[in-house]
């Protein structure tokens, strides 16, 4: 069994409550390139269960984000705490998704092997998966079924598959936080559904999950929070209040009239 | 015939010998972090910037093993990152501002070793000469060599996730800077030690083949580290008892060997070759 402390809280969408918190509290960030400034002051907080998304134009520092909750860069200023302490002494809570480009696909790995990666926090350098662990990828595989595939190389798999085998590893590290890097870019109508539905699923069990999105039109569909941002924090709240015409305005310009017309 | 066993009683040539296993098998395996990662033409320009490194050493310091090993690794490493500033502080990319830098050092190493009166010694150091390679040399090939073997076996978990998805990797915390540093020194190091057997110009051979073979049969990125190594030790091995006889040169024989095992996986690989079954 998962050990109590990594538990993933299963429970529905809004009835969902803890004591302690797993809420992700983002405080006043800022970020700088150089002396350009990519982000002011953003602040937001979240609890588990919910999905979000990051929206914003080109050059709004959604990727900026993301890198900084992955730990990927160092902000400026400001804080990110899970459950009340620094997110970032708990690297494990949290596992990212690369974009489909920056996956080097023809890579010797399977997808059990790639999902395996995603044990690496709990084992260290010189661990060996014990049957806790086995158990665990197998979970993890099975929930994304993709058990029958597991010793294809992960070239072999359909665009679909890919998704979920890298969502397995991330099930693996036993994470409440999945980042996404634009996970529907390139997606079909019903790879986007199936990827939807998903994501849902997986926020259901208790997960938080946050990807950058930049289509307007299936952001409400897919998530139930949105953080609307272009440099600074425009609008953050359930998706449909926050995608209205004034903020849409705020936060595109001209650029978003001839876009959705 | 006769000739040839009589050659392999003695002492120099079983210690050739083993310097081809060892440095094959290090060149080998290390080679799958070069092919794992891209970077075949990045090392292959810095493997030629070390004969500058080389020639300001014996220049400064004289003729001695140890001056030349750290003239060729202070030299890759202001080639490597000198060409990575130019790159991030004027317009030209990255493998423009390669190309110039280590065509620029190898002019000036050559100008210096012509100078010197070394002429004859820089033809070991373009082609290798594995024969010449004094005891001191071999000792150092061979601690090179454990310890790249032993650093990316202890290191093999975090150092596949980071080669395959460096991001992800820098997400849970494994020090992707220091990794990729860490890589980048121990190819020098590799290069350096397979410097003397077949030189500048075709170590780069040695350290790119035997991992592009494993790349075109297996899946398991583990294997590409042993079976390069077995390879690279196999090759080199055929090549010393093909070269006597033939009369060739041992450090481009090893090099065509290894070429020629990588075009049999390339053509006959069950999975990716050319021949894989097309029904």
């Amino acid at each position: 069994m998962v050990s109590d402390h990594n538990h993933i809280c299963w429970g529905d969408d809004h009835s969902h409550h803890h004591h302690g918190g797993h809420e992700l509290a983002v405080c006043k960030l800022h970020a700088r390139y150089g002396a350009v400034t990519a982000l002011r002051d953003i602040s937001f907080s979240l609890h588990c269960g919910h999905t979000l998304a990051l929206i914003g134009p080109n050059g709004a520092g959604k990727s900026t984000l993301i890198n900084i909750l992955a730990g990927l860069r160092k902000p400026v200023s400001g804080s990110i705490l899970w459950n009340g302490a620094p997110l970032h002494h708990t690297r494990s809570e949290i596992a990212y998704m690369p974009q489909r480009t920056d996956v080097d696909w023809s890579f010797p790995i399977t997808v059990r092997e790639l999902v395996e990666m995603g044990r690496y926090p709990a084992l260290g350098l010189w661990g060996s998966l014990n049957k806790h662990d086995c158990a665990i990828i197998d979970k993890a595989l099975d929930s994304m079924q993709l058990t029958h595939l597991q010793s294809r190389q992960i070239e072999e798999l359909s665009g679909g598959q890919q998704q979920r085998a890298f969502l397995a590893r991330a099930l693996a590290q036993e994470a409440h936080i999945l980042l996404l890097d634009e996970p529907f870019t390139g997606l079909d109508v019903p790879g986007m559904e199936a990827l939807a539905a998903l994501l849902k699923s997986l926020a259901n069990e208790g997960r938080l999950i946050i990807a950058s999105h930049h289509d307007l039109n299936t952001a409400p569909r897919i998530f139930d929070h949105a953080l609307l941002i272009n440099k600074e924090c425009i609008g953050f709240g359930p998706t449909q209040q926050v995608l209205t015409q004034d903020n849409l305005m705020a936060a595109f310009g001209k650029q978003h009239i001839t876009a959705t017309t | 015939m006769n000739d040839f066993l009589q050659f392999l009683g003695e002492p120099i040539a079983q210690r050739s010998l083993w310097a081809c296993a060892v440095i094959g098998f290090a060149n080998g395996f290390v080679s799958a972090l070069v092919v794992l990662r891209r970077s075949a033409l990045q090392i292959g320009t810095i493997s030629c910037a070390l004969l500058p490194g080389i020639a300001l050493a014996i220049l400064f310091f004289g003729l001695m093993q140890l001056s030349i090993l750290i003239g060729a690794v202070i030299a890759g490493l202001l080639v490597g990152l000198g060409s990575l500033f130019v790159a991030r502080t004027s317009r030209v990319n990255h493998d423009t501002a390669l190309s110039i830098i280590h065509t620029t050092g190898f002019a000036i190493g050559y100008i210096i070793l012509v100078q010197l009166g070394l002429q004859q010694k820089v033809d070991d150091w373009l082609f290798g000469s594995i024969m010449s390679m004094s005891n001191s040399d071999l000792w150092i090939a061979y601690g090179i060599s454990a310890l790249a073997i032993l650093s990316i076996t202890m290191l093999k978990r975090p150092l596949i996730i980071y080669l395959f998805d460096p991001r992800a990797a820098a997400a849970i915390g494994i020090p992707t800077t220091v990794f990729s540093y860490g890589i980048f020194a121990l190819i020098i190091l590799v290069l350096v030690s397979s410097l003397q057997a077949v030189g500048a110009f075709l170590t780069l051979g040695l350290l790119v083949a035997p991992a592009a073979t494993m790349y075109q049969l297996t899946n398991r990125a583990d294997l590409m580290f042993w079976g390069g190594g077995v390879i690279g030790a196999f090759g080199s091995v055929l090549a010393f008892f093909l070269s006597y006889p033939l009369g060739w040169h041992l450090g481009a024989t090893i090099i065509v060997i290894l070429g020629c095992i990588f075009l049999l996986a390339y053509i006959f690989s069950p999975k990716y070759g050319l021949l894989r079954a097309k029904r």
